[in-house]
Order: structure tokens, then sequence, then C-alpha cells
């Protein structure tokens, strides 16, 4: 559904009744439609649509703040993106852009190659005894780049504030192409890990009006659920690794490798990579490859469920992960937590229910909620999705039917949107058309918001602990700079 | 003992696939058996790897080995087959129909591998990657690989590095950090450019990145492969730095 405004006050006004009446913002951007206009669309999702508001400007957009909190990061990243203006502040910590002095989206050439360095962002927090950390962007593990500034008192964090970008690609920028050029590939590699919900968003708009084999259907939401497991898994290890529990993290450091073997076996990369086109799939699972997958999850259940036990029973795993990193509930709910994360803060959203797109709609599933909001909720919340995943897998194999697997599709002119959950939690992808043209591609990561979850969890906490809750937050860096 | 620890990671020792499934990942590369020149697989790779003007060439530095042109070659003439783990200049990544493995896969020169074939302690450099390379990466020390066993550790500090691994086609938000890392890494010390973003930008050239970033750094040993497997990582430093004695 749409609604076009044409004044702010319609815009603020139209973008609030949709809040009251239960909607749920999950993005905000700007497209260019002629040099120097600019359309402004708010995405709103409730009771399983997608409803955009939108309206044109010449540059100065009022901020949904006040409506929604989290409205600001959205806005920030339009801000630096596409170069319109905020009335009212722009609330949000995070700088996106670090180097060039152009707006990367704006149609009109920009001088993205000028040496110009926005200057970092200060932390607020000074006084006697107060030390600020610098870290990043290139950091100590085998991680993203990105940089992350501490204001410390002795051991304790008062202040986080990440700055993001250095992984900006132009990723939407190069999605502005022909309709008809199949960028499935690229549209993977937005985040290398979370490549199948990618490119299943991708897909599901391509595909928007024509019907699709279901059995393709199915092993794509089979592939979906793999690569859940996988993320969940490598994040479960990478705790015990970052608390040094290290029978566990080798432990668990094998389950991942025998899933990402698993994922070669059927369709011929580890992560999953060159399987979903739009229309189906590439390449048909023939049915023992599909038995094998059901034996074989049987057998990983017992060892994530030793794993699961190994973790929950240790004395000091618990008190390391118990009241580490809380993110609390009204929190969460205010800066629009998405995912596990949300999900662990009592936020009860998952877009597999919501929306019931792919094979979800006709699949039986839980959905985990803790409310405690620390690193154990939200490793409990991964557990309980590990279970889910390996139960939806099978639910797909066993009903699933024989036939095609790949149709021709193309779309025509128009908007378009899809929703995923990807395993870091809510995935928007949407498109305008025009003239057989994608014309503006925008795509919000789940670790968008999820970036601002992390800056409200860790103050108050000890500096050692900080890789540990950002371990339990899992979150991506290149997928939220693009 | 590194003898036994190489055959276990080419399959032949106990806690690993059998071989051919491991094979598998790494010899996944097009070839052309023969070639009429109809240029359907020029349009259809992603990456523009595919050259037929002088003879039928893939670029294994742009090749992301998702076997697009195998599918859509309307005569079937391109089959998979086995790939180079690694190569030691970019010009030897262009393979024609009549490469040759083992003259790609050759060792360092002498006064350089023996610098640091006994233990090598490399610093990871994400310039911008998807995250798929350190995926990868981080599975390489799980007990599956196990690196350290050859000698090869990630180390926390370019400081404490020999060899900087570069990932990821320099996005230009990521030049000057990369720079500085660089240059603090002591001499003498040894580039490596993993993954086709890094050897020649991949699929994000065009965009806000700087694709001959990496090159600049002048990598000593490229290692191909979108990403490049864990196993096809150890393989090329272990064969490369001839630390298989």
């Amino acid at each position: 559904m749409e609604t076009n405004c044409t004044t702010h006050d319609d815009y603020i006004a139209e973008c609030d009744a949709l809040r009251r009446m239960g909607g749920r913002l999950m993005t905000v951007f700007a497209e260019e439609p002629v040099d120097g206009m600019y359309t402004v669309n708010a995405l709103f999702a409730g009771d399983g649509e997608v409803f955009r508001v939108h309206f044109d400007t010449e540059g100065d957009v009022p901020s949904l703040t006040g409506i929604v909190p989290y409205a600001g990061c959205h806005e920030r990243m339009m801000a630096e993106m596409s170069g319109v203006t905020i009335d009212g502040a722009v609330s949000a910590p995070i700088v996106y852009r670090r180097r060039g002095g152009g707006h990367p989206l704006r149609k009109s050439p920009c001088d993205i190659g000028s040496e110009e360095r926005i200057p970092l962002p200060k932390n607020s927090t000074a006084g006697d005894g107060v030390f600020e950390i610098p870290v990043g962007p290139v950091h100590a593990g085998i991680i993203e780049p990105g940089h992350f500034r501490f204001s410390v008192a002795g051991e304790t964090v008062l202040e986080l504030n990440p700055s993001l970008g250095y992984t900006h690609r132009g990723v939407e920028r190069l999605l502005e192409l022909p309709v008809g050029e199949d960028k499935s590939r690229l549209v993977e590699r937005i985040s290398g890990d979370t490549c199948v919900a990618n490119s299943i968003a991708y897909a599901e708009m391509m595909e928007s009006g024509s019907s699709i084999p279901r059995r393709a259907v199915r092993i794509r939401t089979m592939l979906a659920e793999m690569e859940r497991l996988y993320n969940h898994i490598g994040a479960v290890s990478g705790i015990c690794t970052d608390t040094a529990f290290s029978v566990p993290s080798a432990i668990g450091g094998g389950i991942m490798e025998k899933v990402l073997r698993m994922n070669l076996t059927l369709t011929h990369h580890r992560q999953l990579m060159n399987a979903v086109v739009p229309g189906g799939i590439r390449w048909d699972i023939g049915e023992s490859t599909l038995r094998d997958l059901d034996d074989f999850l049987i057998g990983l259940k017992f060892e994530v469920d030793a794993l699961e036990e190994m973790m929950m029973e240790s004395p000091s795993l618990q008190d390391r992960m118990e009241t580490t990193g809380r993110l609390e509930p009204s929190v969460a709910r205010d800066i629009g937590a998405t995912g596990p994360i949300g999900r662990a803060s009592g936020v009860p959203v998952d877009c597999r229910r919501e929306f019931g797109y792919e094979a979800y709609g006709d699949l039986g599933m839980n959905m985990p909620v803790q409310t405690g909001g620390d690193v154990l909720a939200r490793t409990k919340v991964r557990f309980a999705e590990i279970t889910e995943s390996f139960s939806l897998i099978h639910q797909c194999i066993q009903n699933m039917e024989p036939g095609e697997t790949r149709v021709h599709v193309e779309p025509e002119d128009g908007f378009y949107c899809s929703v995923v959950e990807a395993p870091r939690g809510e995935l928007v992808h949407s498109m305008h058309v025009r003239d057989g043209r994608i014309w503006r591609y925008h795509v919000c990561d789940p670790s968008f918001r999820n970036w601002f979850g992390m800056c409200h969890a860790v103050p108050g906490n000890v500096v050692p602990d900080f890789p540990l809750i950002n371990k339990s937050f899992g979150l991506s860096y290149s997928g939220n700079d693009l | 003992m590194l003898g036994t620890a190489f055959d276990n990671l080419s399959g032949k020792g106990r806690n690993t696939i059998p071989r051919d499934e491991l094979m598998a990942s790494r010899c996944g590369m097009p070839m052309a058996s023969e070639c009429d020149g109809c240029g359907m697989c020029l349009g259809i790779c992603p990456t523009s790897a595919i050259t037929i003007d002088d003879g039928w060439k893939v670029d294994l530095g742009r090749c992301l080995m998702c076997m697009d042109c195998i599918q859509h070659c309307p005569k079937g003439y391109i089959q998979e087959a086995p790939a180079p783990d690694y190569a030691l200049s970019r010009e030897e990544l262009v393979l024609g129909r009549d490469y040759d493995i083992g003259k790609i896969e050759r060792r360092l020169d002498d006064s350089v591998a023996k610098m640091f074939r006994g233990s090598l302690a490399f610093r990871e450099l994400d310039t911008g990657s998807c995250n798929a390379c350190e995926v990868e990466l981080n599975c390489a020390s799980n007990q599956f690989y196990d690196m350290h066993r050859f000698g090869i550790k990630v180390v926390a500090s370019p400081r404490h590095a020999d060899a900087l691994l570069v990932t990821g086609p320099m996005a230009r938000n990521m030049e000057v950090a990369s720079e500085m890392t660089y240059d603090a890494v002591p001499e003498p010390k040894l580039v490596i450019a993993s993954g086709t973003c890094a050897i020649s930008g991949g699929l994000f050239v065009g965009g806000d990145v700087v694709p001959d970033g990496v090159r600049r750094m002048e990598p000593s040993v490229f290692i191909p492969g979108c990403p490049p497997t864990p196993d096809r990582v150890i393989r090329s430093l272990v064969k490369a730095l001839g630390m298989r004695r």
C-alpha cells in the first residue's frame, strides 16, 4: 500500500497514523527522480504488509524522530548519502561516510575522489580520570574494519561511539542498471555471510507477479535456514572464544565447519553463494543429497545439544554472560532492535512469521523470545533458533515436491519492496524501476539499527567485556556500509 | 609430522572428508576444451573474466568460480577444470588452454622464502571485503585445518607481522588505514592478496573502490577464489614458501 503526501505535515501525520495503528518503521530513504528533487520514502510494516509513505521535496526533510525514535539513524544515513537536509536534530551517533566530499548516491557526478576527510566525532563524556580509547579501523582479530571510541573511567566504559563506513563500496549505486541484468552475484556479496537472505530479497522483488516453482521455493527456504545455522553456531562458538572457554569454542568451530561442508555439497559453495537467482535456483539438489542432509542434521543436533549443555552448565561462563551487555527491552524497542538481538530483549518480531515469504507461510515454527537482554539471553535465543532451523529444514525436505526449479522473470516498472529475516534480523530491499531501469536500489541491513543497540549495551561494562558483547551482537560491517 | 599434517589436509588422513569433496572446493575453475568463439560466455561472466580474442582465456584474478559460463555455453565446451591454488604474479593468473599448474605454483625466490618458511606470522587486513573471506580465514584455525601446525599464525598487530594478508577491493574509505597498516609492518615483509576482490576489485569495480589499491602494495602471492577456501589459503602459503620439507 502506498500514500503520496504533498506537505511536510501530511507526511508526519501519515507516519504517525501508521505508527498508532501498530506499524513498524523499517527504513527511510531518498531517491532523486530529477536533479535537485528528492522523493523521500518511509516504509512501514504492519499485519504482514508493507506500507509506503512518500513525498517530494527539494531537499529538506522533516524528521520522524518525534514519532519513531530510531528514525534518526535512517535520516542521518539519508543525509550523508543522498545529500538531503533534515529539519530538526540528527540525533544518530554513528557517522557513515569517512572520506570524500560528495554524496555517493547523488545522480549528478560528485567529487567522491576528493581527499577531504570528515573528522571523527569526539565523545561527549569528559572529566577527571576519563580516558578515551580509540580502536580500529584495523582490529586485532580477523574481522571487518570499523572505528570505536570508548570513554572509560578505570575499567568501566562510560560511552561508546562507533564510526562506520570503512567498507563502503557503493553497492546501491552499482545496482542502478537495466532491470533485466541479473545482479544476484553482486547482491550476495553485500554481506558475504548473509548471501542467501540478500539474494532471496533481491529475487523476490524481481519475481513479484510471477509464480515460482514450489520446489525452488522450498530449496531456497532450506538454504536460508542453513545460512542461519552456520551464522548462529559461529556466533555461539565465538562467545566461547572470547571468554577463553577453549573446548566448546573448538567444538563450535568444528560444528560450523561441518555445516559449511554440507553447504559445499548442496550448492558447490561453502557460503551458499551463486545458488539463488531471480526465478528460482541455479542448480537443483538431488533427492539423495536431501536425504543425506536430513541424516546429517539429526547427527548435528546431538552435537549442538552437547555444546549447549557444556555452555549452559559452566558456572564461570554463566558468570561472564549474565547481566553483561544488557540491552533493556524499552531501549530495544526505541532503537528498533531486530532479529535475535531484538528477540533477546523482548521484541517479538520475526519477519518469517510476519510476512510468510518463500515457504515460511506453510511451515510451523516457534519464535523464541527472552527478556533478559544480556549476552546470556542472546545466546539462548540463538540456540533456540538453531533448533528451529533444524525443524524448518526437516519440514522443507519432507514436503519437497518434484518439478521445475527455474523460470524466466522480468519485472515491470514500479516500486518494489521485500522483507526477509536474515540471520541477523530484518533485511529490507527495495527498488524503484523506471523505464526498464533500476532507478534506485535501497538496502537496509539488520545490523544498521542493531549497531545502536550496541552503543546502549556496552556502557556500564568493563572494557574486557566489549569483545564478548560485540560477538553476542554479531553485527555486519559490510552490510551496514554497503 | 608436517608431511602427515599435509596429507591430512588433502584427505589421506582421518578427520577429513573424502579427497574428492575437498578437492572440489579448490578445483572450481571453468576451462574450454574447444571453442568456436560464439562469445556467449563473455556476456554471461559477471566480472568479465573471460577473453576469446587470443584463444579462450580465463582470468582467475577476476573469476568468481560461479560456473555461470559452464551453464550457459550452448555447445557445452566449457568444463570444470583443476585450478592452480595461487600464482606469484598477476599475469600468471590469466590462463589459456595450455596452462600448467606445476609451472604456476612455483616457490617464492629462496632469498624471500627462507626468511618466512620456518614460521609465518600474518596480519589480516580487510580493505572492504564482504566478510566471506574473514569467515573462511577464521575457519583456517579450526581443528579441521589448524594452520598453526605449519607454523602459520595470525597476529594481533601489524608490528608483529611478517606478512599482510589482504582481502577486499580496497574501499576508498579504507585507503588511508590500509597504507598505515602496510607501513607499520616491519621489513622484510610479504604481501599476500587473497580473494578476487583483492586481486582485481572483483564485482566492485566501478563502485567507491580503488581497484588497483591492493596491487600498489606489490603482493608476492595471489590467491584466487571468492572467497578462497581455508584449505586453499593454507596450501598456497605452504607451497609458496616451501614449508613442506
